[in-house]
C-alpha cells in the first residue's frame, strides 16, 4: 500500500463517519422530537424559544395565566383515582411582604406563593372509549378526584384536562341602590340587595345584602362613594350582609357603592395536565 | 450498426491501463475504510441513544415521557417581555358595547426567582383596532391576586381584530404637599389642586372621618398618576393615622396595606386607620395631611400584548 492509498483510505473512513454521524444526528433529533411531543402540554412553552419539554417550576407541569399546576403525586384506590397538585405563582413578587389576614379575630400570615390564584374546577380524564369529569371542591383544596369504573389502571388514562379553569382578577366596580331599585348586579353572578335602612343616632345604618350564585365569588368588600359614609362591616362570618353608616345630612337618594376585591375570570381552553412520571 | 462501433466509445479511459499502472486509483481499500467507518458511527449512535436517558437522570431531571428536561430559559408561550424578566399576556379580552375589560398576567423568566423580580408598572393601556384607540378608564390590581391586572377601557369597535398596547412609562415628575387642617372631624376637603411639573393632580374629595375616609382625585395633563395619602392626627396621646388602600380585600389585616396603586388617570381610595381612634382620651389638636403625588408626563416605550382569547358580548 502506497502513500496515495493510505490517505485514500483515511478519506473514506471519514467520509463513512461523517455520514453516518449525519444521518445520526436527524435519527436523534426524531427520537427527541417523539418524546417531546407527549411530554408536557404544548400551551406551557414557546416552540419558537424553547424545545417543548422545557418546564417552568417542575416536569409535567401545566401553565395557567402565571401559575403552574404541577401534580405531585397519582394514587389508584379502589375505583378512585387522585392526583394532588400543587399551585405555584410565577408572579413577580419582589418586595411584597407575606400577606396577613385578619378574620373576627384570628391572625394568619401566608407566604405570597401559597395564595389560591387559579381554581382548576373542572377536569376531564379520558381512556381509549370513555371520558369521566372530577375537581376539586374548593379553590383552597389541592386534590381532584375521578371515580372510574373497575377494572381501569392510570395505564388507561390517554389524558388528563383541566377545562375552562378560574383565575383571580382584580375588581374595583361601582354599583347604585335606591329604595326604588332595590337590586344591582355587581359582576355576573353576583347581586347586591337593599335590606333595610334605619335611624341610629346622627347617622343612618343601611344594610345590603349580597346573593351569589357559588359562594367563592364573594371575594371582594363594599363601600359607600363619596363623604358622609363610613367604614362598612359585614355583618357576621359567613353571612354576606353588610352594615354600612352615613353619617351627614339626607341620605342620597340613589346611594352609590364601591365593589372592590377580587373575582374569578373564566380562562377557556383545555390544559392539558401530564401525570406519565407517576405512573 | 455494429455494436463495435460503441465498444470504443463505452471503454473507460483507463481500462485500457494495465493493472500495475502506477496512475491507476487504488479504489478498494478507501471503500472499504468508509463503511468501516460508517458502521462504528452507526454502534456509537445507537449505543447513545439507547442509553442517554438513564445517564441523564444521574445529573437532570427525567419529563414525564422519560425524554431529557432541561431547565427552561425564557418566557412562556403566548407572552412578550415587558422587561429583563418579567413578560405579560392578556389571558381574556371581554368587549361589550359599554366598556372593555382586559385581564393580563405577568410572569417572571425562568429561572429568575420571582421574589428578586419586580413587577412592571405600565402606564397607559389602550387597544387598537380598526382606528380606534379607546382610552384607559381604570387599571387596578388587588393584594391577593398577584401579577394580575385588570384593566377598564372604553368601548372598542372591533374587539376581534384589536390589538393592545401597553405604553411603559418615559418621565416621571414627583412632590409631595403638605396640607395642614384643624382637628375639627368629620371633614370634607374639595377640589385640591397639586402641580406637578406642567400637570396637576386634582384631589376631587378627601373624606376624613374619625378612623376612616376616602379620596378621589383625577389627572389634568400628563398620562398617568399615582397618588398616596397620609392623614396624621397630631397631639393625640395614641398615635392614630389614616392609610391610603386602593384596593381593600376585606379579609386583611387592619394597617396591612395593599401593593402600591397602578399608574391611573384617575383614583379612587379608601383611608384605613391605623392606630387608636380618636375619643375623649385621645384628643387631636390638628390634623396633617401629606400627598404623594408622581405623575409620568412622558410616555417611554409602547409594547404589543398578545391577546390570548376574546369574548365579546
Amino acid at each position: 500500500m502506497n502513500g496515495r492509498t493510505i490517505s485514500l483510505t483515511i478519506i473514506g473512513f471519514l467520509i463513512g463517519v461523517l455520514a453516518a454521524a449525519g444521518i445520526g444526528v436527524r435519527v436523534i433529533d426524531e427520537v427527541r422530537a417523539t418524546d417531546d411531543a407527549t411530554s408536557l402540554p404544548p400551551e406551557n412553552v414557546s416552540s419558537t424559544t424553547l424545545p417543548v419539554n422545557q418546564y417552568f417550576v417542575a416536569a409535567g407541569e401545566t401553565l395557567i395565566a402565571s401559575t403552574a399546576v404541577v401534580p405531585k403525586s397519582v394514587v389508584m384506590s379502589g375505583t378512585g383515582l387522585a392526583i394532588e397538585y400543587d399551585l405555584v405563582s410565577l408572579a413577580p413578587v419582589e418586595g411584597l411582604p407575606p400577606m396577613v389576614f385578619s378574620s373576627f379575630g384570628n391572625t394568619q400570615e401566608i407566604e405570597n406563593s401559597d395564595l389560591p390564584v387559579i381554581f382548576p374546577k373542572k377536569w376531564v380524564l379520558t381512556t381509549e372509549s370513555q371520558t369521566f369529569e372530577g375537581g376539586p371542591a374548593h379553590p383552597d383544596v389541592r386534590t381532584v378526584r375521578f371515580e372510574l369504573p373497575e377494572g381501569i389502571a392510570t395505564s388507561d388514562v390517554v389524558s388528563i384536562e383541566i377545562v375552562d379553569p378560574l383565575v383571580v382578577a382584580s375588581l374595583d366596580t361601582h354599583f347604585e341602590l335606591s329604595e326604588e331599585s332595590r337590586v344591582a348586579t355587581i359582576v355576573d353572578g353576583v347581586q347586591a340587595r337593599l335590606l333595610n335602612i334605619s335611624a341610629q343616632g346622627d347617622s343612618t345604618i343601611v344594610q345590603i345584602e349580597l346573593v351569589a350564585e357559588d359562594p367563592i365569588d364573594l371575594a371582594f368588600g363594599v363601600e359607600g362613594v363619596g363623604a358622609g359614609w363610613r367604614s362598612a362591616f359585614f355583618e357576621a362570618e359567613g353571612r354576606p350582609r353588610i352594615n354600612l353608616t352615613w353619617v351627614g345630612d339626607d341620605l342620597p337618594e340613589i346611594m352609590v357603592f364601591r365593589a372592590h376585591g377580587n373575582q374569578w375570570v373564566e380562562v377557556v381552553g383545555l390544559f392539558p395536565v401530564s401525570i406519565a412520571s407517576f405512573e | 450498426m455494429n455494436d463495435s462501433n460503441f465498444e470504443e466509445l463505452l471503454k473507460s479511459p483507463y481500462s485500457n491501463r494495465e493493472p500495475d499502472d502506477p496512475d491507476a486509483i487504488p479504489w478498494k481499500p478507501p471503500v472499504m475504510a468508509a463503511i468501516i467507518g460508517a458502521l462504528l458511527m452507526a454502534t456509537f449512535i445507537i449505543y447513545s441513544i439507547a442509553t442517554a436517558p438513564d445517564d441523564l437522570t444521574a445529573t437532570t431531571t427525567s419529563s414525564a415521557s422519560g425524554g431529557v428536561a432541561v431547565e427552561a430559559t425564557g418566557f412562556p408561550r403566548g407572552y412578550v417581555a415587558v422587561s429583563d424578566d418579567v413578560a405579560m399576556r392578556i389571558d381574556v379580552m371581554h368587549a361589550d358595547s359599554n366598556s372593555t375589560t382586559l385581564f393580563v398576567s405577568s410572569v417572571t423568566e425562568a429561572g429568575v426567582d420571582a421574589d428578586s423580580s419586580s413587577a412592571v408598572d405600565v402606564a397607559s393601556w389602550t387597544v387598537r383596532s380598526n382606528g380606534s384607540e379607546p382610552s384607559l378608564q381604570y387599571q387596578h390590581s388587588s393584594r391577593t391576586s398577584l401579577g394580575r391586572i385588570t384593566i377598564d377601557l372604553s368601548p372598542v369597535s372591533d374587539p376581534q381584530n384589536a390589538v393592545a398596547i401597553a405604553t411603559l412609562p418615559g418621565t416621571i415628575e414627583s412632590v409631595e404637599d403638605v396640607l395642614t387642617l384643624s382637628p375639627h372631624t368629620p371633614r370634607t376637603v374639595t377640589n385640591h389642586r397639586i402641580a406637578v411639573g406642567d400637570s396637576v393632580v386634582v384631589v376631587d374629595e378627601l373624606d376624613i372621618g374619625n378612623g376612616y375616609g376616602s379620596m378621589r382625585w383625577h389627572l389634568e395633563g400628563g398620562l398617568a398618576a399615582k397618588v398616596d395619602v397620609l392623614v396624621v392626627f397630631d397631639g393625640v396621646q395614641f398615635p392614630l393615622v389614616l392609610l391610603t388602600h386602593y384596593n381593600n380585600d376585606p379579609e386583611l389585616s387592619v394597617g396591612f396595606r395593599g401593593i402600591p396603586p397602578p399608574w391611573n388617570p384617575q383614583g379612587e381610595a379608601t383611608l384605613l386607620r391605623d392606630g387608636e381612634p380618636l375619643s375623649d382620651a385621645n384628643v387631636a389638636t390638628g390634623i396633617t395631611v401629606t400627598f404623594d403625588a408622581s405623575v409620568v408626563s412622558r410616555a417611554g416605550t409602547e409594547i404589543e400584548i398578545p391577546i390570548r382569547e376574546v369574548i365579546q358580548d
